[in-house]
């Protein structure tokens, strides 16, 4: 095979269908004085006005795939397309300098841009690509008038390739037409990638040079499950291409029918499976793979990626939005997990030696208490629109626990001074991540609602071994006896005091795995929402019995090794 | 020809984002009297939300609303209004 360029992949799928560079050669920038001010202020207007009705329908017709944030965004193009202030530049330069009205659009969009992009408050940086994005709609619509063809209205074909594209442009897209999109820029948490996604629409961004290497008409093979383009796909490739094609199309007709089945066992146990979230962009997922809730909610992303934490407000709309998604499903998010290998700059939180065991998770939280309590009434304020659970990530202490729950007491006190709604029901619970926690477990039975081992951390605690320094990456196993022994025994200790306890991390979404913890009692895990049709179709080759007789078998083994070929054994028996 | 002038602070988290700074501009648009909003030093066109953006004002900051004209009274008391009611529409 060639080498492929890689780039973010946004979307999977794959698509092999000829290169639709966008605009890129349609839309020039007139250098040249235009003749006649009065015509050009005319052509001007006219693409304002077809910019308004296009935004207009948009709205209209996209109000099922648009989220409200959106909506928002789109609402407020049209008040940019009505701003005296912006159009007048634009208006000026026409009529005194007699620019082209492509360049008149060009650069004041630019200014006004620039002025935005240069804000602290990242909500209001962020507006400059919305900016950006009108100024292009306006080129577009000035350009195809002068061209005379490929109105927009006309269907965009095969694999768009651009700079970087905007949502309103991708809010146009037909599915049908559009095999994939390509970009040289942009992230997986813009809003065009979350569009995209739920369009369903294979996509690609963040690809070198990409305008550059390729051509219009050039026919490419594009793998964006692995975020990978392949120029010039040979025979053998297109071959590969039809074959994976069909692959995935079968893959995603199962986990269709999967989607609306409960997860349980051969011999009919119900399990069940939630959904691990990172981020906003992955909620359309959750759509497609139905877990029965989110198992963990990683509210640390709301605090990346920008240059001060986010306002009550601001976490307050975000909690409330994933609990309405959820419709009442049972939602867990974890409060702020930072430091260690998780590291926010404007925090200027001092360097540590040993960082992952050193002030991370709770133990931070419990020191920048208004970060902390920030978040607490954030979320508390936000349990009356679902079924929320509250998490403490790195508990290692009951002291820890128990300041914790103090400080929610304490704002429990203010909210309901003030007369916020409240839910009455917020469950409360910790992560299992330190040795020193899983074995005094039976300390926390009669105050914590939950618990929920975070495997990720357990393994790296329990063999002292940094999971992210390759020179130890040998010791780090999910299958490591001793870790599956605390397991076990957690799994034990809860269901004997009859408490609830899920898991996690990485291992919950280990399909080799999956016997073994069913084996223990575990009956409720949380992994990647990919993994949930996967390990459904596991749980319907399994049994209760068996994978009992396979966990104590398994506590029996003396290394990672003996796991391993015990589990492999088992499931080539299947 | 009138001129009136009054300050005020937002008193919401976020600061001048897009939903009030268009229900700003909206609401000085109605008006015949030039609008303006000072914050730094910096005056901007009140009619414009790009530019009342641009201000980057943040929650609890101050900030100066002048206007002139023969309406200019009205106008510097309706935003007034505006900011005192947290800008619900």
């Amino acid at each position: 095979m060639s080498q492929p360029i890689q780039g973010i992949a946004i979307y999977e799928g794959l698509a092999l269908a000829p290169i639709n560079k966008v605009y890129s050669h349609q839309i020039q920038i007139a250098e040249d004085l235009c003749l006649d001010v009065l015509t050009e202020k005319a052509r001007f207007e006219t693409a304002v006005n077809q910019s308004k009705q296009q935004i207009q329908s948009l709205i209209e017709a996209k109000k099922s795939i648009l989220g409200p944030e959106e909506i928002q965004i789109f609402e407020a193009h049209l008040m940019f397309l009505e701003d005296p202030e912006y159009l007048s530049q634009i208006n000026d330069k026409i009529q005194n300098q007699k620019w082209d009205a492509t360049k008149a659009v060009d650069v004041i969009s630019k200014e006004f841009s620039q002025m935005l992009a240069a804000l602290p408050d990242p909500y209001l940086s962020a507006r400059s690509q919305d900016i950006r994005d009108i100024g292009q709609r306006l080129l577009r619509n000035l350009s195809f008038k002068s061209l005379g063809e490929n109105s927009p209205q006309s269907p965009l074909l095969g694999i768009l390739a651009l700079k970087e594209i905007h949502p309103s442009l991708v809010a146009e897209l037909n599915p049908l037409y559009v095999k994939g999109v390509l970009t040289e820029e942009g992230g997986s948490t813009s809003h065009a990638a979350i569009l995209l996604k739920n369009l369903e629409i294979p996509s690609i961004f963040g690809l070198p040079h990409l305008l550059q290497k390729i051509e219009n008409g050039d026919v490419v093979l594009m793998d964006a499950r692995n975020g990978m383009l392949f120029l010039n796909p040979s025979a053998e490739e297109k071959t590969w291409f039809q074959n994976q094609e069909l692959e995935f199309q079968k893959e995603k007709a199962l986990w269709n029918s999967l989607k609306t089945k409960a997860a349980e066992t051969q011999d009919g146990f119900r399990i069940h499976l939630h959904a691990n979230v990172g981020a906003l962009s992955d909620l359309p997922s959750l759509e497609k793979y139905n877990p029965d809730g989110i198992g963990l909610f990683r509210t640390e992303f709301l605090f990346l990626d920008r240059n001060a934490p986010p306002s009550e407000e601001e976490q307050f709309q975000i909690y409330s939005k994933i609990l309405q998604t959820m419709k009442g499903k049972k939602t867990i998010l974890r409060t702020l997990d930072i430091g260690g290998d998780k590291i926010i700059p404007y925090l200027n939180l001092p360097q540590e030696e040993n960082p992952f065991l050193g002030l991370r998770g709770l133990r931070l939280c419990l020191v920048h208490q208004d970060l902390f309590r920030t978040q607490i009434r954030a979320l508390l304020r936000a349990s009356v629109h679902g079924a929320l659970s509250i998490m403490y990530p790195m508990v290692t202490q009951k002291s820890e626990w128990e300041q914790a729950q103090a400080i929610v007491q304490e704002e429990l006190k203010t909210l309901h001074s003030k007369n916020v709604p409240i839910a009455s029901t917020p469950r409360f619970g910790i992560m299992i991540e330190v040795p020193a926690t899983a074995l005094m477990i039976e300390s926390y039975i009669p105050d914590v609602d939950f618990f929920s081992i975070g495997t990720n951390d357990l393994i790296q605690y329990t063999c002292a071994c940094d999971r992210l320094n390759p020179s130890v990456r040998t010791l780090y196993s999910h299958y490591e006896p001793a870790v599956l022994k605390l397991i076990h025994q957690l799994a034990q200790t809860t269901q004997h005091h009859q408490k609830d306890l899920s898991l996690c991390g990485e291992m919950g979404g280990d399909l080799e795995l999956i016997p073994f913890l069913i084996g223990c009692g575990l009956t409720h895990l949380s992994m990647s929402p990919s993994q949930i049709p996967k390990v459904k179709l596991r749980l319907q080759t399994l049994t209760r019995e068996k994978c009992q007789h396979l966990a104590a078998q398994i506590l029996k083994a003396p290394s990672a090794i003996d796991v391993k070929s015990i589990l492999q054994n088992f499931i080539s028996h299947l | 020809m009138n001129s009136s002038e009054a300050l005020v602070t937002l008193e919401s988290q976020d600061g001048l984002h897009a939903r009030p700074a268009g229900i700003l501009a909206k609401r000085a648009s109605q008006f015949q009297s030039k609008v303006e909003l000072i914050h730094n030093g910096v005056a901007k066109n009140g009619k414009s939300i790009m530019s009342l953006m641009s201000l980057g004002l943040k929650g609890g900051e101050s900030i100066l609303i002048k206007a002139e004209g023969e309406d200019a009274l009205q106008a510097v008391e309706a935003i007034k209004h505006l900011f005192e009611s947290q800008f619900k529409e």
